[in-house]
């Protein structure tokens, strides 16, 4: 990080060096929580990566001259776009593949990353509660795989991110009714379905 | 607090402890990835205000003023002779010249040059000014 922010000040020059730093900052801040929640809706390293930083360069190019306070949620709101044109992608690919190929076993092996590097986690945290968290987060991954898209957003952003309602509103492009009404319906759901893993 | 309640945090509480659990533990190989996304998206800062083909529109506009420039100021060119029934300078719209030397309302001018040059060349007499 301190090395990100000298690198940033050397380039930065002239008047966007604030906003240059400020937006470094910001990114710095929440990456690794905006990888974690496109993963978790994605079930994928590599392509949460792919997403994240692709909603990296267009928050930078479309909102970097806009107030730092609105960068989180214009940032998470081009984020979940990307989610699901990601998703979209992913079926439409499943489904020709499928009707060129016909039935296989193990057909969702491409959603689920195996990356044996990917998964060496920091050694400080522990094997066992390493396996804990990637177990539960998987089991949320696959609870949430099921839920409509408008509140599986409404859950990553209130829930795991933190937001209020009212920037969750911003985020998702929606009244603030409508994200308590999501963000119920995706408890409800999500309670029955790990209900008996979780509560 | 009703037991709808109470699951509904339970289940909040452990969405978020391993949320923040596995942010925590994210891998050093990602976290480079990440860095580097990081380096690109701040690249893209630079050209932040501005669309691409904004900072030709100056450029441009002047390159263009240079050539009409050019255009309407040729040296050693002859000046061709009044228009027959013209008065002086200010009526006397035969040519580009006159018309900027006779300080004429440029913008009039630039809107009716090509009529008038039109004129000129197919033999017909200028129409003299209204006023």
């Amino acid at each position: 990080m301190a090395a990100a922010c000298s690198e940033v000040d050397r380039c930065a020059k002239g008047d966007g060096v604030d906003q240059t730093v400020e937006l470094n900052r910001f990114l710095a801040g929440i990456e690794a929580r905006a990888l974690r929640i496109a993963e978790v809706a994605l079930r994928n390293r590599d392509d949460a990566l792919d997403v994240v930083q692709e909603a990296m360069v267009a928050l930078a190019r479309r909102y970097g001259h806009r107030p730092v306070t609105e960068w989180r949620p214009l940032f998470y709101r081009i984020l979940h776009n990307g989610v699901r044109d990601c998703l979209r992608r992913r079926a439409v690919r499943s489904k020709l593949f499928s009707w060129l190929r016909g039935p296989r076993r193990g057909d969702d092996a491409d959603t689920v990353a195996e990356d044996p590097i990917a998964r060496v986690a920091d050694a400080a945290a522990g094997p066992e509660r390493r396996a804990i968290v990637a177990e539960t987060m998987d089991e949320l991954g696959r609870a949430l795989e099921d839920l409509p898209a408008r509140q599986r957003e409404a859950f990553l952003l209130r829930c795991l991110e933190g937001m209020d309602v009212a920037e969750t509103a911003v985020a998702m492009r929606c009244s603030e009714g409508s994200v308590k009404t999501h963000y119920f319906r995706a408890l409800e759901a999500l309670r029955e379905r790990l209900a008996e893993a979780w509560l | 607090m009703s037991g709808l309640d109470e699951r509904n945090e339970r289940l909040e509480r452990k969405a978020r402890d391993a949320f923040e659990a596995s942010v925590a533990t994210l891998d050093e190989r990602t976290r480079a990835g990440l860095r580097r996304a990081r380096r690109e998206a701040l690249a893209a800062a630079g050209h932040v205000g501005r669309p691409a083909w904004g900072a030709w529109v100056p450029a441009a506009v002047a390159a263009s003023l240079s050539i009409l420039a050019l255009l309407l100021w040729r040296p050693g060119v002859e000046v061709p002779p009044q228009v027959a029934g013209a008065t002086g300078p200010s009526e006397a719209v035969s040519g580009p010249v006159e018309l900027l030397a006779g300080g004429e309302d440029l913008e009039l001018a630039e809107n009716d040059l090509e009529f008038y040059e039109w004129l000129d060349v197919n033999g017909f007499d200028v129409p003299e000014s209204d006023g």
